[in-house]
């Protein structure tokens, strides 16, 4: 173990890019091929490459029957699919937040941004209004309508006061943060029936993953990493300090500016397909950190590929542990993620360094 | 309708009115405090605590207490009767036909799939109306959503206000019962609550197993 994390820190972002890749795309077809149904897993891969083009003229699964087909293509893969990008979307932005904020313990959710997604989606289900949009039902887009105004407020206050700082906007965020979840505790309480959806929603699941919320999630995940990653060496450089990044010719507002927002729409986007997930955002970058170091233009891809790798096999866990009944993936993010976060921490000396 | 004074909600009863009203006795169930209970039980008014009971024999158990504690034994063991008798009428209609396969919705979509399993009270009067219920391995209400395709239930059974929203749900458009439009509803307040009423309700759940065998 220790030589393999020793290669991977010499290797070139590159080679471990393509590695972490590889064992993402494995991950995939695993998850794919494990599930409740009795179905081997030999067969599940029939399934799954039946469908795809050139390989599946060769595989014949047709004697597996659709009720199978529909399983491994319509529930597992959407399923499979929406985790990866989840994990992938909110580790991504747990590394840019802690960067932008230069705090270790910033995760997506710091800035209000999962309580604004509760608040809304607490509305829809109070509300019980039924429309759909993109894939969505009405719960999700409160959820990512909800997510998007909270980071708005809380930019819009901090700015108030002249200069953005970092611990303007995770105060304000906290505060916001709290007085939300009070409120959709006070509607709660005007609202006892409802109680039992909200506190399972807030758990976070991926259970009602579908197609079209899959492609929703692709294209914010594509818009908010591409410019995360864009941004990548500018954030190295905010990191040594705001007066040194200015000298060297960045707009350090505008650039916080653009990584908050690119940040928010893949939360956003993430808690409206599956509710409010923690700890992956926290951890995964750390994991990264202790293993690569704190470069983002590595830190960055790195945390993308190891998240939807970890979340993927959470997911697998969740459903699998207990089948038929589902645990709620947070429960596993955490039980599983904390105790070797720790480990990880104890085993290096150093402690975690931010700067790069 | 009923008509009476409100004494809160289920989770935060108004303690303070509900003694002022001074009553001969307070029933009660799962979600009361049992703080709460004490402090009636300590300034002398009798507490009923009545729990969730796991199969009809204890709803008859329940009735025959309530019958007793205000008096009215000879009502309670009629209710009683009348509900073994429909009960009786049921099985007796349904033995022998063909066991179709059941899935009862409790909740689904963006928080998860839920049902009444094995071990629950709903679960047990599917089996009573001659349904064989899909989640009968779960315990509890939780299901995954590739044990539903897997099953591919002939019959859904899912409250009225759910089904619209159900039936338009991408998740569940390949399931047989949802193609062939045998999701039937049913008010679910014959089921979830315990009492009297749930002879009926498995009177309905039969006649929608079974329409050939109550027509």
């Amino acid at each position: 173990m220790q030589s393999i994390l020793h290669k991977f820190r010499r290797q070139s972002v590159k080679f471990n890019i393509i590695i972490l890749s590889a064992v993402l795309l494995a991950v995939i077809i695993f998850s794919v091929s494990v599930g409740s149904a009795k179905l081997s897993f030999a067969e599940s891969l029939k399934l799954a490459a039946a469908k795809l083009p050139f390989a599946g003229r060769f595989v014949d699964s047709a004697y597996l029957g659709t009720k199978y087909e529909t399983i491994v293509w319509k529930v597992r893969m959407p399923r499979t699919l929406t985790a990866a990008l989840v994990g992938a979307s909110l580790s991504l932005v747990g590394a840019a937040f802690q960067g932008i904020f230069r705090n270790p313990l910033a995760d997506p959710h710091i800035l209000g941004v999962s309580s604004g997604a509760a608040f809304g989606a607490t509305l829809a289900m109070l509300t019980g209004a039924g429309a759909g949009f993109m894939g969505l039902g009405t719960v999700g887009i409160f959820a990512f309508a909800g997510a998007l105004a909270v980071v708005f407020l809380v930019y819009s206050i901090s700015k108030i006061s002249g200069e953005i700082s970092a611990t303007s906007m995770l105060l304000t965020g906290t505060a916001i943060s709290t007085f939300l979840s009070a409120l959709i505790s006070l509607l709660m309480t005007f609202h006892n029936d409802q109680i039992e959806k909200v506190y399972m929603w807030t758990m976070g699941s991926f259970s009602s993953a579908a197609w079209g919320k899959v492609g929703f999630l692709t294209l914010f995940a594509a818009i908010g990493a591409g410019i995360l990653l864009m941004y990548a060496r500018k954030l190295n450089l905010i990191l040594m300090g705001d007066d040194d990044a200015k000298c060297l010719g960045i707009d350090v507002d505008r650039t916080r500016r653009h990584i908050i927002a690119a940040a928010s729409i893949l939360v956003g986007a993430s808690v409206a397909v599956s509710g409010v997930i923690g700890f992956a955002g926290l951890m995964i970058p750390h994991c990264i950190r202790l293993v690569a170091g704190a470069d983002n233009k590595k830190l960055m891809p790195y945390s993308f590929l190891l998240g939807a790798i970890f979340m993927t096999l959470c997911d697998v866990a969740a459903r699998t542990v207990a089948a038929p009944t589902e645990i709620p993936v947070g429960i596993i993010t955490a039980m599983f993620g904390a105790p070797y976060f720790i480990f990880l921490v104890l085993r290096r000396r150093k402690g975690i360094v931010l700067q790069p | 309708m009923f008509s009476g004074t409100d004494l809160g909600s289920l989770y935060t009863p108004d303690i303070e009115k509900i003694i002022s009203l001074e009553p001969d006795l307070v029933i009660v169930s799962t979600h009361f405090d049992e703080e709460n209970a004490k402090k009636l039980e300590d300034l002398d008014i009798p507490v009923l605590t009545l729990y969730e009971e796991h199969d009809v024999t204890g709803v008859y158990d329940m009735i025959d207490i309530l019958g007793t504690a205000v008096n009215r034994n000879a009502k309670a063991a009629e209710c009683v009767s009348e509900m073994q008798s429909v009960i009786e009428e049921v099985s007796a209609a349904v033995e022998g036909l063909e066991i179709p396969s059941v899935y009862y919705v409790v909740g689904y979509g963006e928080y998860g799939d839920y049902t009444a399993g094995g071990d629950t009270f709903i679960g047990g009067l599917i089996e009573l109306a001659g349904g064989n219920n899909i989640a009968k391995e779960v315990s509890g209400w939780n299901i995954t959503l590739e044990e539903i395709v897997e099953a591919d239930p002939s019959i859904i059974v899912i409250s009225e206000n759910d089904k619209e929203g159900f039936m338009s749900n991408e998740n569940y458009a390949d399931l047989t019962a949802v193609k062939n439009e045998n999701v039937y509803t049913i008010d679910t307040n014959l089921l979830d609550r315990q009492g009297y009423r749930n002879a009926e309700g498995i009177r309905e759940l039969a006649g929608i197993f079974h329409p050939e065998a109550f027509q």
